[in-house]
């Protein structure tokens, strides 16, 4: 057994696939032959065994930069998996296996967060018992790792960016199928509430024919007895009080 | 799926997906942090800006070319996604904008009603009454 693998916990749950008689290579070199597991918090492969603690691989989401699937490599004649993993920074110095030998600047990144230009990455390949397999284990990974976005963007995030742009309301009804509109999305900075004075003017004077009419709930009756009030006859007060 | 469709328009609205999306079935070149290049074929690009190739090639510095059917990339990883010289950055932008805002007349199947007007007539409703309720008297 190859001194590559360390021990690992095979995952009990939130597995969505799992594949036996995956053979396993560390760049060249051949790891043997084992389970491999799609859990949604890491990629698994281990040894077959009955033992929660086996020896394997395990690959963290965030950490997985791509993976692919390769029919045609001089080396690998079968059509396999390919998982491109960034390598930890501490695992720089006992790792004889890499082949990237960029070399500057290795010292000093130590204490500084992650220098970009010097990630270094190492390929695994997954040979899969059949081409079916591949296929679906390649859309698995994929849909686990839009399940780990990096928690920075979480922070950068902002909801109400953008209220500016004018398609907000329109178009999320067209979309809705529940038409919920009177929530935050519509009006997160509050618009509506500064111009809701405006706003009343302007329908007030468009609907004011309306209004009037429906003021007292009964449109031709509440419009004849606003226009016939001049020449309404007040009966107790002008015959007791006649003003001619 | 409202959800994913409310995040897609913030995130085309906050950043360039909504372009990025519009290179799709072009083929492109894509610079990934430390020094990786991947010539291919755009396949998808998600919410999250993860990215989908066909006809992949990945070349990384002192090794050999790998060739990919298809490859799926983080998008904490990608520097730079290079853009076809025949395309029309501008334009290319308008269009987006405007099939995502559909005037009510292009919307295929009429669409929902329009949101001010439902509010309206509640908020027609509620309004106080423009004279108060002994103006006759």
């Amino acid at each position: 057994m190859p001194s590559i693998l360390n021990t690992i916990t095979y995952p009990s749950d939130y597995i969505r696939q799992q594949y036996s008689l995956v053979k396993a290579y560390l760049e060249d070199e051949y790891l043997g032959q084992g389970n491999l597991c799609v859990s949604e918090n890491q990629l698994v492969w281990a040894v077959t065994s009955n033992e929660t603690e086996r020896a394997g691989i395990s690959i963290d989401y965030p950490s997985l930069t791509m993976h692919g699937i390769v029919t045609h490599d001089p080396k690998y004649p079968e059509e396999h998996l390919v998982v491109v993993v960034q390598k930890a920074k501490e695992d720089e110095e006992d790792d004889e296996n890499s082949e990237n030998h960029q070399g500057d600047g290795d010292q000093q990144r130590s204490d500084s967060p992650v220098e970009y230009d010097s990630i270094r990455t190492v390929n695994y390949r997954f040979v899969m018992a059949t081409s079916e397999d591949l296929k679906i284990a390649y859309q698995t990974i994929a849909e686990c790792q839009a399940l780990h976005p990096d928690p920075l963007d979480d922070m950068v995030e902002d909801d109400e960016v953008g209220s500016d742009i004018d398609y907000g309301e329109e178009d999320e009804n067209n979309g809705n199928a529940n038409g919920n509109g009177h929530n935050d999305d519509d009006d997160p900075y509050g618009y509506n509430a500064h111009f809701a004075s405006s706003n009343q003017e302007l329908r007030g004077s468009h609907f004011t024919s309306r209004r009037r009419g429906q003021h007292d709930d009964q449109e031709p009756i509440g419009r004849q007895s606003f226009e016939k009030e001049s020449l309404y006859v007040n009966f107790d007060e002008d015959i007791l009080n006649p003003s001619f | 799926m409202s959800n994913l469709n409310r995040k897609y328009k913030k995130e085309s609205c906050r950043t360039l997906l909504g372009f990025l999306r519009c290179l799709a079935g072009q083929r492109t070149q894509i610079d990934i942090y430390g020094g990786i290049m991947l010539v291919g074929l755009l396949v998808d690009i998600d919410v999250n800006h993860n990215i989908q190739l066909s006809q992949v090639t990945m070349s990384r510095p002192l090794q050999r070319p790998i060739s990919f059917t298809r490859l799926c990339v983080r998008y904490s990883n990608v520097r730079y996604i290079r853009v076809p010289d025949e395309i029309d950055v501008i334009e290319t932008i308008r269009q987006d904008l405007r099939k995502m805002n559909p005037k009510p007349s292009e919307i295929f199947g009429g669409g929902q009603k329009k949101m001010h007007v439902r509010k309206g007539k509640e908020y027609e409703k509620n309004l106080p009454p423009l004279r108060p309720d002994n103006y006759h008297y």
